[in-house]
């Protein structure tokens, strides 16, 4: 292995890409919204949403796995040709760039709401898009190293703030089991399995990755610990909350943080856990900056796409700053989930005929 | 340059115009460095004169072993009909010696302390290796001081400093390359590798960017890796000078690359890693656990120099439900009286203690004491009395200050110091969520930042396969592989051991 390939990443720190921006949700609105419909069956809503994304995620896979070296942009313009091609990659770029609007609304919230009621919003937002954009001009490698160096200090924070907040579990209050109902919750998560879509576009980074073999190991299993590290914080938030004040609850991840305290000198611990999830937002929004730029940049066939990541901030910027408040936030991702499901979960199956054709056709001359 | 004066390069064959050119170039008789010796070969009975310069030759070494034999040699038959062969041969005792027909040359090595035999008839002259500047002992280290471990360090002679190198790392794969930099003062630069372990590519980017120094006059090593730097606008250093062989050694083996240069009592390190900033030298002379004791205490010190008064500030003016509350309570108490807001407070501080120390530097030896005294009373206790500060504060900055002292690197130390002003801006204008945000910032720059190629958080990040002497380190039996980030061409320090039956 050589030292001066800048931008090619290796399994570790692809894998770790996704254990932070995957893992993320467990912080954000996400948490109360999956509570809302699965009553206290919400915790096993991503495991699930997660099983029903894995069988797109499979048949993209195989798509992929004949064509080495190629991303998803790629494979789409191979098959799909240049207007094919650039159909399915708009498509893409505008789903993540909604989300990613959206979702980096929803941080700004959080952060004005819970620590700086005082800052004007826009400010907020921008000094956090700013050093996204900053993380992201440094390139994919950036985004990668980074969260390898981190990722172990952010599961053992994780796992210091279940431990400081394990006296307080009621593991009773995950009854009833199937909450909503067993049908209700499943299908709840295939209309919410969209939170993971993620691991569709995630496929565009094939080439980034040192080896195939890296990228589908590092891919599968930043998302199932992921899930599973949701699924098991949204349990604890269960138990500690409660149903159903948990859905009364806005930002139930920060509202665990305020609850904790080393010892009895340190009763507010929360702004060291705060601290350290904003590093890892900015982590976040650096790699959907990434990823706008280069899906757009696909879309038009240009070389260039780091040139495009200012644009792309801004844009996020100005599309975030839209919705009025935090009820509009949740309504627009909520209806964003829920298309983006049709999309995430339809677009591999596309794929995998459009390919299919596209074999027979050049089976037989 | 001299040659293009009257357009000749070459020496004539008479020995009186030769010497005319030479004394018309060093500035001769108004320059009374150039010593001219005019004898008579006695085996030869042709006319010579020996020339050096004052200073740069040993003149005992001249005597001995060049004009003594010149004049003493009896006549006899000699095997080589050419007179200069004659010389170099069969007459001169000195243990070196070539030839050379070219006015630029001699000159130049006449400056480097050689000496020049020049026979009338001959349109060649004789130079013989005769160095003798003037360097002072191997001293102790007074920068890298360890408690444990040898006290040599390199001097300002290059060619003692190389033979430091040779005799700490015995291996006959360890080359030496010499490069001439600066057109007016040619100095020499050594650059150093064992051949079987550093990367090639690594050696030849050192060679290019050695090469491609264009300018008058290279005088010692930190202005050489200034030329050097490939980011000169970088807060972070590209690569690091250590004043002890032993360390020096330590580096060649695992396959970095060393400059050595004459004037410079410092050996320059290429590529370099964040984690070989911070190590010290003594790291691997203390057994396992004693060293790891250390190389926490230090890694605790980097995090409380860079972060402390940021963290205060944030603290003090975004987060104050932070602090347990009787603490709080006695911090208010003691800031009541201060009317300054807590940014102005640590400035003034910070910059008091950044005066400290750079008098502390600059003052005579003699009456540095008195800096101390002046600093701990005036800063300490009077500016707290005076109500200008609380002492709270001191505390903070004296904290921040030591801390600063344990990181072993000059440069680290800078970009340590430069770093903890960013944050305390960030931390005064928007708490945890600015110095958060320039972490991140930093936090990226460092991961994607090379020296000549290597990525400078290498092996932790990006992951390559190391001995994991990166943080922490291992127990010396387990350090079996170098680490890989620097792509060394033999990776294994040592086979694994086999089971005995």
């Amino acid at each position: 292995m050589n030292a001066s390939v800048d931008e090619k990443v290796g399994g570790r720190e692809f894998t770790s890409i996704f254990l932070i921006a995957v893992g993320m949700k467990l912080s954000d609105i996400t948490a109360t919204i999956l509570f809302e419909s699965g009553q206290t069956a919400g915790w096993m809503i991503p495991i699930l949403s997660l099983c029903f994304m894995m069988i797109a995620y499979a048949v993209l896979m195989s798509v992929l796995k004949r064509r080495p070296g190629q991303g998803l942009p790629e494979v789409v313009f191979a098959i799909g040709g240049r207007f094919g091609g650039s159909v399915i990659c708009l498509l893409l770029f505008f789903a993540a760039l909604l989300m990613t609007a959206v979702t980096s609304r929803g941080y700004v919230d959080i952060i004005n709401v819970m620590v700086y009621q005082r800052s004007p919003l826009y400010a907020l937002y921008f000094m956090l898009l700013g050093a996204a954009f900053y993380v992201a001009r440094r390139g994919f490698a950036a985004i990668a190293r980074i969260s390898w160096v981190l990722i172990f200090l952010i599961e053992g924070a994780l796992i210091l703030l279940v431990s400081n907040m394990w006296q307080d579990i009621d593991w009773y209050r995950l009854y009833p089991i199937a909450g909503s109902g067993v049908m209700e919750v499943a299908r709840s998560s295939l209309m919410h399995s969209a939170m993971f879509g993620e691991i569709i576009l995630a496929t565009a980074f094939v080439p980034l990755v040192n080896s195939f073999k890296a990228f589908r190991i590092g891919s599968a299993l930043g998302f199932v610990v992921s899930s599973l590290k949701i699924a098991i914080l949204m349990a604890v938030y269960l138990a500690v909350f409660d149903y159903p004040e948990i859905i009364h609850i806005a930002y139930p991840f920060q509202q665990l943080t305020k609850n904790t305290s080393f010892g009895r000198v340190f009763t507010h611990a929360e702004s060291f856990f705060i601290a350290f999830w904003l590093v890892i937002s900015v982590i976040y929004f650096a790699f959907y900056i990434y990823l706008l730029a280069f899906l757009f940049a696909h879309a038009l066939r240009m070389d260039q796409h780091r040139k495009l990541q200012l644009p792309m901030a801004g844009l996020v910027f100005l599309i975030g700053l839209m919705p009025g408040n935090t009820e509009q936030v949740r309504s627009y991702w909520e209806s964003l989930i829920s298309y983006s499901t049709l999309l995430y979960g339809l677009l591999p199956f596309v794929i995998w005929t459009m390919d299919w054709i596209w074999r027979k056709r050049h089976a037989n001359p | 340059m001299t040659t293009q004066r009257d357009g000749k390069t070459e020496l004539s064959i008479r020995l009186a115009d030769n010497l005319e050119r030479f004394k018309r170039d060093f500035a001769y008789p108004a320059n009374q460095a150039l010593v001219i010796r005019h004898l008579i070969v006695g085996a030869l009975k042709c006319d010579a004169a020996v020339l050096f310069l004052e200073g740069a030759a040993d003149v005992g070494e001249v005597e001995k072993r060049i004009i003594e034999p010149l004049m003493e040699r009896e006549q006899v038959t000699f095997r080589n009909g050419d007179p200069i062969d004659t010389v170099r041969l069969e007459i001169v005792t000195h243990r070196t010696g070539k030839t050379s027909g070219a006015f630029d040359e001699i000159e130049n090595s006449l400056i480097n302390g050689w000496t020049v035999v020049l026979l009338d008839g001959a349109d060649r002259a004789l130079l013989f290796e005769t160095r003798g500047f003037e360097s002072r002992q191997v001293a102790e280290p007074i920068v890298e001081h360890v408690i444990r471990g040898p006290k040599e360090a390199f001097t300002e002679s290059a060619a003692v400093n190389r033979s430091l190198v040779r005799k700490y790392l015995r291996d006959r794969h360890l080359v030496a390359e010499t490069f001439t930099v600066g057109e007016r003062s040619a100095s020499d630069v050594t650059l150093m590798y064992v051949k079987d372990l550093a990367d090639p590519n690594i050696v030849d980017q050192v060679r290019k960017r050695i090469r491609s120094v264009r300018t008058d006059a290279v005088p010692s090593l930190p202005i050489l890796e200034q030329y050097l730097d490939e980011h000169p606008y970088s807060l972070v250093p590209s690569s690091l000078h250590t004043e002890r062989p032993d360390r020096a050694c330590a580096f060649l083996l695992e396959g970095h690359v060393i400059l050595i240069m004459d004037n410079s009592p410092a050996a320059l390190v290429m590529p370099i890693t964040l984690w070989s900033l911070t190590h010290s030298a003594e790291d691997h002379y203390m057994r396992w656990a004693y060293s790891n004791f250390m190389r926490i205490i230090r890694l605790l010190a980097v995090f409380v120099a860079v972060l402390t008064p940021s963290v205060y500030i944030a603290v003090a003016t975004f987060h104050e439900e932070m602090i347990p509350t009787d603490l709080l309570l006695a911090i208010a108490a003691t800031r009541e009286k201060v009317p300054f807001p807590a940014l102005l407070e640590v400035l003034l501080m910070e910059f008091a203690f950044e005066l400290v120390r750079e008098a502390a530097i600059r003052v005579p030896t003699v009456i540095g004491p008195t800096i101390g005294i002046v600093g701990a009373l005036i800063l300490g206790q009077a500016a707290v009395e005076a109500n200008i500060i609380s002492p709270i504060l001191v505390v903070v900055v004296a904290m921040t200050g030591i801390s600063s002292f344990t990181i072993p690197e000059p440069s680290l130390n800078v970009t340590v110091r430069i770093t903890r002003f960013i944050l305390l801006f960030t931390g005064a204008f928007m708490g945890f969520f600015g110095i958060a945000l320039v972490v991140a910032c930093m936090l990226a720059y460092l991961t994607t930042y090379t020296s000549y190629g290597v990525p400078f958080l290498s092996p932790l990040t990006p992951h390559f396969r190391s001995s994991a002497d990166i943080i922490l380190r291992m127990p010396v039996h387990k350090e079996r592989i170098r680490p890989q980030n620097l792509n060394p061409r033999d990776s294994v320090r040592r086979p694994e051991r086999t089971k005995q039956p």
